[in-house]
């Protein structure tokens, strides 16, 4: 019984050290079109990193996050363009998004997004 | 009496055994061109979680929500019976999964989780989502 009583603590500690994360939850709260500041008030909780790349002409802006997916941890993108969000995904959803552009922008920040946690 | 906690999370397992989950094969079989017949079909007795009309400029929608089981997570239990052993139980997992039709004529327009229907590339489909979820909370409220 003192073995749990310890293990449950020791997970509860360990809990506590975790980064800020979203949870796969949340993300049915966003829509497109919404503004960086009304994804940040709907996720109560502001981006680990912001990351810019422009490709064909079109600026984009990327919200990294790190999202609890319920079995890990992992990197998550928020892109938004002209100041409106027009997807968000894990890495390789971005990668084989139909838009090109959104693609290319993506490629060129991914070195980034895996170096920030 | 120690196991009282134990029985009330069966109980309360069997309770969920009355609403029917979608599951992956069946969604596996929806296409752009599935009629609203053979989308019934497929469905068969899965068991809505909500089903409401919803307006999207101009237009009327049929939306319906079900439970789609996207795996299993375990949970663990502590029974004494006086001797205390941790019993591993499977929990299965859910995620809520919509289909949406046009009104009069039902054809599908979209399915899928609320956020991959809110990212969808095509327009059409993501530009419902907001008035979805409108008509969603609406039908939580009344329930």
């Amino acid at each position: 019984m003192r073995t749990l009583i310890v293990s449950l603590l020791m997970g509860a500690l360990l809990c506590a050290c975790a980064a800020p994360q979203i949870h796969r939850g949340q993300l049915a709260a966003l829509d497109k079109g919404m503004s960086p500041t009304e994804v940040v008030a709907r996720l109560k909780l502001e981006p680990t990193a912001v990351h810019q790349a422009s490709a064909d002409n079109r600026n984009f802006e990327f919200y990294q996050y790190l999202i609890n997916n319920g079995v890990q941890t992992d990197r998550y993108l928020i892109a938004f363009e002209g100041g409106k969000l027009v997807y968000w995904g894990y890495l390789d959803e971005l990668r084989k998004h139909p838009d090109a552009a959104l693609v290319a922008a993506t490629g060129k920040i991914a070195a980034a997004v895996a170096a920030k946690n | 009496m120690r196991l009282l906690p134990f029985v009330a999370a069966l109980a309360l397992l069997a309770g969920c055994a009355t609403s029917v989950p979608l599951n992956r094969d069946q969604i596996g079989r929806i296409g752009p061109e599935t009629s609203p017949t053979e989308l019934n079909t497929i469905v068969g007795r899965a068991t809505p979680s909500a089903e409401y009309d919803f307006a999207s400029r101009d237009q009327q929608y049929h939306a319906r929500y079900y439970n789609l089981r996207t795996g299993t997570s375990q949970t663990t239990s502590v029974v004494c019976t006086p001797t205390c052993i941790p019993i591993l139980i499977d929990v299965p997992v859910f995620e809520q999964y919509v289909l949406v039709q046009e009104q009069p004529s039902l054809k599908l327009v979209g399915w899928g989780t609320v956020e991959e229907l809110s990212k969808n590339p095509d327009e059409k489909v993501s530009s419902l989502m907001p008035d979805l979820k409108k008509a969603h909370d609406q039908f939580t409220k009344k329930k």
